[in-house]
């Protein structure tokens, strides 16, 4: 699809919060890009929801700067034509139906009041606009909040654990969602604390933890591995080649005969062990563990290798 | 700012708390009334002097005006919730997202529960004048509804009234918590506040008394008086308008300013 809107960036710069003494959010500088659904993950409690909301112009920042398209939130001209946003820890009243509630916001921001009646039957909730908020399932609320962040229409969308609730159908239609608003070009930002929920998602993320940025990357970049696993009958001789390649030492990778090499490269291990004439049968990346990258990326350790097995695995002849 | 205040309103309108209060103020208004208007020149005796006549243009003014009381504690109340309701339902993220210059959001809601208040009062003014009519009717009294100082008195009441739904409004910025909000609204603005008045003209410092919310709001109908040291109407209007902003400036200075997490 064509991109349809102009692409606006969000940035943070060295953003700062303090909260009395908790230092939720650390020296954040972060660039989310237009096109693509960004994931921002963490773990609970990483600092997050803190800055999705310094973001949002609702808590203001101890140091450091929070803009989007080079503006601070408060300053833009139209912020509800601009930025979408739905975050957690914000409600409904729980007497007013969905429909109301869109119109109130359709009516303070100058929007036409047709747009309640196209959000609501894109979020699927046409049937429940007159119902009270009170009665819906906590899908049909993170529903209502995502057409409440679609009104405006805006080229950039902030999603605040927007899979919370939804079942897997709702989590498959979001993810449609959310790649067809990147592709026409807008800025997707969704946090998440669970890597899975968004792994199919997202194209790029964020990860923090403690308020601290760990990593931000294309998920490709992260999927690479931690490492390449090697199947060899002579696993001394590859020892000996990755060593004199200056690669680290292999350890046993849990299937017979199978070694594991913390090198994210598969290319630098086969051609050391092609230059020391090894013997390879299987030569490969470990990708399969997304989430314990993630998992070693927020706690600091090292990703547990799969079944790694204590001792050393018995050398086949 | 007009759609601002349009959105006040319809967020008003769309929830049921707004007609239950209402509800409230029609009747407790006609309860005030008839009894005032059962009452007017009962209990003289033996030359002892009882209550003025029923012709008496301040019992008149008393009959009429018997709505301003519970009319300006609803919408107190209303006034109150229409902020601390967004703290509680955690709504108030959307309308600062939507509305991020924040005394804009409240300059549209004092406007809102003022409004509110205009309504009540002439709903209450309503409901008095055919409750209060009616029972002197019954009495075979003048009605007595066309003498001017009645109607100036009911519609300085419409004013009151509007300046206490803004004074509610005040408190619950000031206070965030919806129920010390309210409790305090009428607990403290009014029950004990006409203790300490009374306490203040016991000591003969009636001169502070006056300039006390709900004496101020008296002042402003000046119907029977008293007994107590009031302040001309407009000067009563001022005052009360002035706890109001006091209220609101306090409340958008602390609460508003703070991170809304």
């Amino acid at each position: 699809m064509m991109p349809v809107v102009d692409g606006i960036e969000i940035t943070t710069e060295g953003l700062t919060k303090v909260f009395a003494r908790v230092r939720a959010v650390t020296d954040l500088t972060v660039r989310v890009r237009p096109g693509r659904v960004t994931g921002f993950l963490g773990p609970n409690g990483a600092g997050k929801t803190t800055t999705l909301r310094m973001l949002l112009g609702l808590v203001a920042p101890t140091q450091g700067r929070a803009l989007v398209g080079g503006v601070a939130y408060a300053d833009l001209p139209d912020p509800t034509r601009t930025v979408g946003a739905s975050l957690e820890a914000t409600s409904f009243h729980p007497g007013r139906s969905g429909r109301n509630h869109l119109r109130v916001v359709a009516l303070a921001a100058g929007l036409p009041e047709g747009r309640v009646d196209e959000c609501l039957e894109l979020t699927g909730l046409s049937g429940a606009a007159h119902q009270r908020v009170g009665g819906y399932s906590l899908g049909m609320r993170q529903r209502l909040g995502l057409a409440t962040t679609m009104l405006g229409d805006p080229p950039v969308l902030i999603l605040d654990e927007p899979a919370n609730g939804l079942d897997p159908q709702g989590i498959a239609w979001l993810r449609g969602f959310l790649r067809h608003l990147a592709a026409s070009g807008r800025t997707v930002l969704v946090s998440s604390h669970v890597l899975a929920e968004v792994e199919q998602t997202v194209d790029d993320v964020v990860i923090i933890a403690d308020g601290r940025l760990v990593r931000a990357a294309p998920l490709a970049e992260l999927r690479r591995g931690a490492a390449t696993i090697v199947r060899t009958p002579t696993p001394e001789r590859l020892a000996d080649a990755l060593a004199g390649a200056g690669l680290p030492r292999p350890t046993p990778a849990g299937t017979p005969g199978a070694w594991r090499v913390p090198e994210v490269l598969p290319e630098r291990v086969g051609h050391a062990a092609y230059a020391a004439g090894v013997e390879v049968h299987e030569l490969y990346t470990e990708t399969d563990d997304l989430e314990a990258v993630f998992l070693s990326l927020v706690t600091g350790a090292s990703p547990p290798a799969p079944l790694v097995p204590t001792d050393p695995a018995p050398v086949q002849p | 700012m007009n759609r601002l205040l349009a959105a006040e309103l319809l967020k008003i309108r769309t929830t049921r708390v707004w007609w239950g209060l209402l509800l409230g103020v029609v009747g407790l208004t006609a309860i005030g009334s008839v009894a005032t208007a059962a009452t007017a020149g009962l209990g003289a005796a033996g030359g002892r002097p009882g209550l003025p006549a029923a012709t008496d243009p301040a019992m008149l003014r008393s009959i009429y005006t018997a709505g301003f009381s519970p009319a300006y504690t609803f919408v107190l109340v209303l006034g109150t919730l229409i902020i601390t309701g967004e703290y509680r339902h955690q709504t108030i993220s959307h309308t600062l997202l939507v509305t991020p210059r924040r005394t804009r959001v409240v300059v549209a809601k004092l406007a809102a529960a003022a409004l509110m208040g205009l309504v009540y009062a002439v709903v209450a003014a309503v409901v008095a004048a055919v409750a209060g009519a009616s029972t002197l009717a019954i009495r075979g009294y003048p009605v007595g509804l066309a003498s001017t100082s009645v109607a100036g008195a009911v519609g300085l009441t419409v004013l009151g009234t509007a300046i206490w739904g803004a004074l509610g409004l005040g408190l619950g910025i000031l206070i965030r918590n919806q129920i010390a909000a309210v409790v305090t609204g009428i607990v403290g603005l009014i029950l004990l506040e006409g203790l300490l008045a009374l306490l203040l003209n016991v000591v003969h410092a009636g001169v502070v008394a006056k300039f006390l919310p709900t004496q101020a709001s008296s002042a402003i109908v000046a119907g029977v008086s008293t007994g107590a040291d009031q302040l001309p109407w407009w000067a009563g209007a001022l005052v009360l308008l002035a706890w109001g902003a006091l209220f609101a400036a306090a409340g958008t200075f602390t609460t508003l300013r703070r991170d809304v997490t």
